[in-house]
């Protein structure tokens, strides 16, 4: 036992350090000297909170009774840190991202900024954590006893939880920080670790070296029992706590907040997923060993939950156990501390803050002094979380209920796993569905653990636990309906996670989501994906940049906000003023507001003075999302291909194209040489004979120039109608159209004929309709495509009584010229190839024309508007049609009233 | 299993590697498997099932160190790609 003056000093001593470590590191971060602090090394040593007083002194005492089990406390953490840190860095990039603040405040920001929600998880982690402070109270207020002598343990631990309110509230509330993170208390907390630690590692040293001599020695002679704890140490309750200890580590508002909210850099979690599991590596090797020797060397009846203490005072060792005394210490107040601190934030944000709001008249927010007002609810928060810890102690203190309560609190949190997990990697997760199934978790957690657990002495009587509500078995709070589990532990776990779990799901599937529920959850699930900047949709008409800054200024003070201000209005391009409250504006200071009163609050501040909130359709495009965004870009991608496939076919057709088109250049080359070369020889040939020497009678002469006169025009009409072709062709012809009597142009063709007709005996019919068919066109063009079909029709009409049939009439609102001939015709297969240049047809026997009359004719027509086609009769033989544009039937009696005058 | 960090191939072969080793640690540490290794037996004088214990815990620490150390390159990686932007 050590002299009373001597603890207290040292204990007062070590808390002036804490404070001074705190003091200076604030101050120094504050003039932003203090690199070293954003190491992964501080942020490991603060997730270090985990271990408790629970630990220090709890773990011996539960390998003394249970053997190795107390592993699993360590285990659960080390497999969420080693392998699924990313489901922490998720966490923490959404919590730098929408500046979160604590636990309660991420599940309510991801479930639509939600008020209900959060005062549920708020009242989930008041309730988990005030019996787990009254725990530290009560380790911190036994070990003092044992160390001391002392016998007045309330007072001990009123003025332990003092204290500790007064540091809480000096370093946890000094400031509003912008993204709530306490450096001060870190350092403090990191140095505390340290101690802890080097203390239990001090004494398991001791114990195993001191004491014993060496690990064989301790082991020596050790029955199994004690080391197994039972028959089958790997059951369900193995798993079960194995699977508790990793979710507190995630779901413990102390373990988010240094996790979380007071994390730095993303980075140091990297450090911390192999440090933090070597440290709680270093803080169990000795646990078993302690206990053990414990055993072994002291009397039956002493406390094992305090073997850590009482091991080095029965050997008379006072500097150890004062070291040790020192390390419970530290691992009580850094808990308390830290728990404070983030469900202090909790209640003031989501419970004191949305009370005082309503309250205020509107518009108080902008002219009110909100930041105090925030202050003063958050120190106050401190101190009631303490006094409940407090006057739990005093209520249950020094029963053995509290020995359960640290894992009984670890199922309470373990409730906010379901909608937590959900909540970040489900999109589909809805505001309901968490909330009936926390509400449900919860309930059942309280009936089923947490009120059983005071043996009768809270709301359930020890009949009711005995037997049931009212005698029904099956409503026994151990063995709810019947399930037969004899642990009580994985009884409640089955019960409340379960049924939490699956209310959770099956409400998110049948409910909807509203679109601000949309869009945080995309912003929550694909945190990954989504840029920072944000989206939102404010009306921006109604808001005043001014009164934005009166807000900021009152909640973030006068620098931040006008440091904020300036930014926002440079982002914009803009050097002076402030900026345009546009939606990325309001989003980020809401985001800013978020980290100090919380994202509900936040919205509800910015939102009064914003006016309605609509979602813009941006917003909805986000929440569209990856998913859907990846499927447009695949989409895109197919018609890129599909659009690329299309181009290459285009360029293959294209190709082909151009090659026919190279033959048949190459075809027509070749045939307009041939045609010119053999009037070209014959002209040659006659007038090599007229140059020569040889004598030329004058009739042979006459023939002779004749004959190369003939050949003459031949090849001029050749060239003229190569040149009409392929001007026809380039549209480079201008053929000035007008209004034509078709009948009259006929009729004027066949009188041109006469004389041919009267030689060949061809019988042509004609019989010209009463009416004129006026069309449009050039006279002299169509009369050219009238003679060539005609004289064609004349030239190569083979029968023995040719017969020419002339018809004009209307065919689908054109007029139409018929040629129809006896003499044969053309196939069907040569109905198109008749129309190709130089082709002539099956009928036209050699040197009969070029074979250009047909193709000029058609293109001719065209250039006209009209056209040339070969059609068959029902009877199958052929004829040439021509197609005419008609001029407007208004245009016609125009013409007639102006004849007619 | 799904994309853990959604940002490239390297850090979802780390988000993957985790995956496995957490994999094998619950395999290792759960029941039915641990109970196989539940023996009664001393190694050095110490229980087996203790020594199991912390050896399958320091092979899990020594993996995430590995692990962590790749995340870290993946950090760099990946800020000398987006140089600035933080």
């Amino acid at each position: 036992m050590l002299s009373v003056d001597l603890v207290l000093a040292v204990c007062l001593g070590y808390v002036l350090l804490l404070f001074a470590i705190a003091f200076w590191v604030d101050r120094r971060t504050r003039m932003g000297h203090l690199r070293w602090l954003h190491s992964p090394m501080i942020y490991t040593l603060s997730i270090s909170v985990y271990c408790t007083s629970w630990t220090f002194y709890g773990a011996v005492g539960s390998a003394a009774r249970n053997g190795l089990e107390f592993i699993t406390i360590y285990l659960g953490p080390t497999l969420v840190f080693i392998g699924w840190w990313w489901l922490l860095r998720k966490l923490v990039r959404i919590g730098r991202t929408q500046r979160i603040t604590s636990i309660a405040d991420l599940i309510s920001s991801r479930f639509g900024k939600s008020p209900s929600l959060a005062v549920l998880v708020t009242l989930i982690a008041v309730v988990a954590t005030t019996p787990y402070i009254a725990l530290q109270l009560q380790s911190v207020t036994r070990s003092y006893l044992v160390i001391a002598g002392e016998s007045n343990g309330v007072a001990t631990a009123f003025w332990i939880a003092a204290g500790m309110a007064l540091f809480t509230i000096l370093f946890g509330t000094r400031n509003l920080d912008a993204n709530e993170r306490h450096h001060g208390v870190v350092a403090a907390i990191a140095v505390e670790a340290i101690v802890k630690f080097v203390a239990l590692f001090a004494v398991g040293l001791f114990a195993v070296y001191g004491i014993s001599s060496g690990f064989v020695d301790v082991f020596d002679d050790v029955p199994t029992e004690v080391i197994y704890g039972g028959s089958e140490i790997f059951g369900p309750r193995w798993a079960a706590l194995t699977f508790l200890s990793a979710t507190a580590v995630i779901c413990l508002p102390r373990q988010f907040q240094v996790t979380v909210v007071e994390n730095i850099d993303e980075r140091h979690l990297a450090t911390a997923s192999w440090l933090f599991p070597l440290y709680l590596f270093g803080m169990t090797i000795f646990i078993l060993p302690i206990a053990i020797v414990g055993l072994k060397t002291l009397p039956a009846g002493m406390n094992p939950d305090l073997y850590v203490l009482t091991l080095p005072l029965s050997e008379g060792r006072q500097e150890l156990a004062l070291l040790a005394f020192l390390g419970g210490f530290s691992s009580a107040t850094s808990m308390v501390i830290v728990a404070a601190i983030a469900v202090s934030t909790m209640v003031s944000n989501h419970i004191v803050m949305p009370v005082a709001l309503h309250f205020m008249a509107s518009g108080r927010e902008v002219s009110g002094d909100v930041r105090n007002l925030l202050l003063t609810s958050r120190r106050i928060s401190i101190a009631i979380i303490l006094a409940l810890g407090f006057l739990y102690f005093q209520i249950s203190g020094g029963s053995d209920a509290l020995a359960y309560i640290g894992l009984i609190a670890f199922a309470g949190v373990a409730q906010l796993l379901p909608s937590l997990i959900g909540g970040i990697f489900w999109r589909g997760a809805t505001r309901l569905g968490a909330l009936s199934g926390l509400i449900a978790g919860f309930l059942l957690w309280a009936y089923t653990l947490f009120l059983p657990s005071f043996g009768g002495s809270m709301l359930l009587s020890a009949d009711v636990i005995e037997h049931g509500p009212w005698g029904i078995a099956m409503l026994r709070p151990y063995a709810l309906l019947g399930l037969n589990e004899p642990d009580p532990l994985v009884h409640a776990l089955i019960w409340s996670l379960g049924i939490n779990t699956l209310l959770f799901m099956a409400v998110s599937v049948l409910t909807a989501a509203n679109p601000l529920e949309q869009l945080q959850g995309a912003q929550f699930v694909d945190v990954f994906r989504i840029d920072p900047g944000g989206t939102g949709a404010f009306n921006p008409g109604s808001v005043k940049a001014e009164d934005l800054f009166v807000l900021a200024q009152r909640i973030l003070g006068t620098s931040t906000a006008r440091r904020l201000f300036d930014d926002l209005a440079q982002s914009q391009g803009r050097d002076t003023g402030r900026p345009l409250p546009n939606d990325a504006v309001m989003l980020r200071l809401e985001r800013e507001l978020a980290g100090s009163v919380g994202a509900a609050s936040a919205h509800a501040m910015v939102g009064r003075i914003a006016g309605d909130r609509t979602i813009g359709m941006t917003e909805l495009m986000d929440i569209a999302g990856e998913t859907q965004r990846l499927i447009e870009t695949s989409r895109q991608l197919s018609e890129k291909s599909a659009e690329l496939e299309e181009a290459a076919d285009q360029l293959r057709r294209a190709n082909d194209r151009l090659r026919t088109l190279d033959v048949q250049k190459d075809e027509f080359l070749s045939q307009v040489s041939h045609e010119l070369r053999t009037p070209m020889t014959s002209i040659r040939s006659f007038s090599e004979i007229l140059l020569g020497e040889e004598p030329v009678t004058p009739d042979d002469r006459a023939r002779f120039i004749s004959i190369i006169h003939e050949e003459s025009l031949r090849l001029t009409r050749l060239l003229d109608e190569i040149l009409d072709i392929s001007r026809l062709e380039s549209g480079n012809l201008d053929l000035p159209t007008s209004h034509v009597d078709a009948v009259e142009v006929t009729s004027s063709v066949i009188d041109s004929f006469t004389g041919l007709i009267r030689d060949r005996r061809i019988d042509v019919a004609f019989s010209p309709p009463e009416t004129a068919h006026e069309v449009l066109a050039a006279p002299d063009r169509l009369r050219q495509v009238l003679i060539n079909l005609l004289s064609n029709a004349m030239k190569y009409n083979t029968a023995a009584e040719a017969r020419i049939d002339i018809r004009i009439g209307r065919t689908g609102g054109r007029v139409t010229i018929d040629i129809i001939d006896n003499g044969g015709g053309v196939t069907r297969e040569e109905a198109e190839t008749v129309f190709q240049k130089f082709i002539r047809g099956t009928r036209a026997g050699r040197d009969q024309g070029a074979g250009l009359g047909l193709p000029i004719s058609r293109a001719l027509m065209r250039a006209m508007g009209g056209d040339l086609s070969v059609e068959f009769t029902d009877t199958g033989s052929s004829f040439f049609r021509l197609h005419l544009a008609p001029v407007a039937a208004r245009k016609i009696t125009e013409n007639l009233t102006s004849a007619a005058g | 299993m799904r994309d853990p960090t959604g940002t490239n191939t390297d850090q979802r072969r780390t988000g993957e590697k985790a995956a496995v080793v957490l994999l094998i640690g619950l395999i290792l540490l759960m029941p039915p498997v641990a109970n196989i290794f539940s023996l009664q037996h001393k190694i050095a004088g110490i229980p087996f099932m203790l020594v199991y214990l912390f050896v399958v815990w320091a092979g899990l620490i020594f993996a995430g160190f590995r692990m962590s150390r790749r995340m870290l390159q993946d950090y760099e990686v990946q800020r000398d790609l987006t140089d600035g932007e933080d």
